[in-house]
């Protein structure tokens, strides 16, 4: 177990900086001159070269992408604004948190009504609930977010006035936000937990335990449901990645000062430091939880537990020593 | 073997094996119109693809022109939707929309499909160093979410319809890729590939004309309801000004025009929104319908 999770951190850290090796080189290719971006049109070629030189653009690409790396993860410095000329990193570490909010809530969120929501239909199956769930989750999936952001926006903050219309004063303004994000993986996953969840009811085992007079509740809580969130839980990350692409557009309906406010802004800008640092940030952010997600996975998924310990199966093995603490 | 080729039997057991595989495709066309949903969504599907292709004989007006005396107008006999900030009728911007949004949707998800397809192809097929390469690659660009994705490299080729095609539709690439790789594996061992080998078949006729139709089934799901996926992140786009600009009625790119006057003409976004939730509803239960018909076990 312990093997496991080392392994799969050592292995995230060439993901990561193969993300920002790749995000670098596609965004070198972008063909605007960056001088001309940073001093607008009145510029002499003359500024623009001195510019470009001194930001270090003439170079070539090997060297431009060493120091980009050697800058970004040594000195943890990920340049200045064009813009604003604002560090880069300070405006992040005020930004970050309110975005790792907003997706850490949708996650829950979903977790909390998806999943409930799937089980319902499943021990449901073929009633009018199974139905009403499944179409509920159906509507859900085929509306894009912001759209129902702006709708929401305009029933509860408009019409009955009960929600504010955007910013985040209050703890009020993250509902709005939340519900519409999570709406599409609230949606996912009640269709990943209902069909996974009748695949297990429908087990060998499970009609055993039936036969031998389990409570019903017992026997969905306590043997149908472990195996059933096998495959939930990695619904649950790919929908984190999700919904840290989809905060990029809902921080900008809702105006939440999140990293992906400062990526559309960054856009708009041609601010291309900017617009690289908060995509790599967001994909590292996504990177880690997928690693959080593996490790949740093998202790949820006995199978992964039982291949490591296997291997490590010697008296005084670490890995022993830690399954007795446990037992 | 002699014996089994002159047993009576045999002859009439090869003709009835025929037909039967034949009528797989039928078989799953035939699940697919039991199901009531699927259906619904065939038609839906059927009834945007005809509206996009007679926009034209659908409406009187004209989706581009300007109509200074006319503008923001609420829905009327004349204009049933309603006009917008320049006086265009919605409902025409709307139809001549479907031909942006859908030739967005199934261009992007064809372009995800095709190189996806050709790059499982050679990963599954030679493996060994190129399929390394191929599933690394693959490992890369699933680690950054797709809006991210798309955001970056419709950035760097610029705003337009042709470049956001481009910028989802490779965001698809790895999840075919993926898939055609799993199905090329499983087939790689199979007897058929092996004939095909003794019979000095080309490597490029066996991947294509004979692995590949066996190896696709799949990824018809996939595409389908990746056309919806692809609908809405363009739609998103164009919510943060990338994507397709307008005056080009796109979908996304309507509801993002009317954002402006959400508090004066809200139906300005609630129309296009729920135009393209219908459409994209009606590709999710076709998907649906596709897969419980292609694998009745998986239907639960």
């Amino acid at each position: 177990m312990f093997r496991y999770i080392v392994k799969r951190i050592l292995l995230i850290i060439p993901v990561v900086l193969l993300v920002a090796v790749a995000i670098f080189t596609i965004m070198f290719f972008t063909p605007e001159d960056r001088a001309s971006v940073v001093l607008g049109p009145g510029a002499t070629e003359e500024q623009r070269y001195e510019l470009r030189e001194s930001l270090g653009l003439n170079d070539p690409y090997i060297v431009q992408l060493g120091n980009f790396m050697y800058k970004t993860f040594i000195q943890l410095d990920f340049g200045e604004s064009y813009s604003s000329g604002v560090p880069i990193i300070n405006e992040l570490a005020r930004r970050f948190p309110n975005t790792l909010i907003l997706a850490i809530s949708v996650i829950f969120t979903e977790l909390i009504i998806g999943l409930p929501l799937g089980i319902l239909a499943a021990r449901n199956r073929g009633k009018i609930i199974d139905q009403i769930c499944m179409l509920i989750a159906l509507v859900g999936i085929s509306a894009p977010a912001f759209w129902v952001g702006l709708q929401l926006m305009i029933l509860f903050s408009q019409k009955l006035g009960w929600l504010p219309v955007y910013g985040i004063a209050t703890w009020k303004g993250w509902i709005l936000p939340i519900v519409a994000t999570s709406l599409r993986g609230i949606a996912q996953m009640a269709r990943q937990s209902r069909s996974s969840m009748l695949e297990v009811i429908h087990s060998d085992y499970i009609t055993t335990a039936r036969a031998q007079g389990l409570k019903e509740r017992t026997l969905l809580a306590r043997y149908a449901l472990p195996n059933a969130l096998i495959p939930v839980v990695q619904t649950l990350g790919n929908s984190f990645g999700t919904s840290l692409g989809g905060t990029v557009i809902i921080e900008n309906v809702f105006s939440i000062p999140g990293v992906g406010q400062y990526m559309v802004e960054a856009i708009a800008t041609r601010d291309y430091p900017v617009i690289r640092s908060t995509v790599i940030v967001l994909a590292i952010a996504f990177s880690i939880v997928m690693l959080i997600v593996d490790v949740a996975f093998a202790f949820i998924d006995p199978r992964i537990k039982a291949q490591y310990e296997a291997r490590g199966k010697k008296p005084g093995s670490l890995t022993r020593k830690r399954r007795e603490s446990n037992a | 073997m002699l014996n089994m080729s002159v047993h009576p039997d045999k002859p009439l057991a090869a003709e009835s094996k025929k037909p039967k595989k034949q009528s797989n495709t039928l078989e799953i066309l035939k699940r697919l119109f039991k199901n009531k949903l699927a259906v619904m969504g065939l038609v839906i599907f059927i009834i945007y693809v005809l509206v996009a292709i007679l926009a034209p004989l659908l409406t009187p007006y004209d989706f581009a022109e300007f109509n200074p005396s006319g503008k923001n107008q609420g829905p009327s006999l004349a204009h049933l939707f309603g006009t917008d900030d320049f006086g265009r009728d919605i409902l025409t911007r709307l139809f001549y929309g479907t031909r942006y949004s859908l030739g967005l949707g199934i261009g992007a998800s064809f372009i995800g499909l095709f190189v996806g397809v050709i790059l499982g192809c050679i990963a599954g097929y030679f493996g060994g160093v190129a399929e390394e390469l191929i599933m690394r690659f693959c490992d890369l660009m699933q680690a950054i979410p797709s809006t991210l994705l798309a955001i970056v490299v419709s950035m760097v080729l610029g705003v337009g319809y042709v470049n956001t095609i481009i910028a989802i539709g490779i965001g698809r690439i790895p999840l075919n890729c993926r898939m055609i790789r799993a199905q090329f594996l499983g087939q790689r061992k199979l007897e058929y590939v092996e004939a095909a080998h003794a019979t000095n078949c080309s490597k490029l006729k066996l991947i294509f004309v004979h692995i590949l139709p066996n190896a696709v089934s799949p990824l018809i799901v996939t595409t389908t309801m990746g056309i919806g996926g692809c609908i809405m992140i363009a739609a998103g786009l164009s919510f943060i000004n990338l994507g397709v600009q307008p005056p080009t009625p796109e979908w996304g790119a309507m509801i993002t025009a009317g954002k402006e006057f959400i508090r004066l003409y809200p139906y300005q976004i609630l129309l296009p929104g729920i135009f393209m939730a219908v459409f994209v509803l009606a590709v999710n239960l076709l998907g649906d319908g596709l897969r419980d018909a292609m694998d009745p076990k998986l239907k639960t």
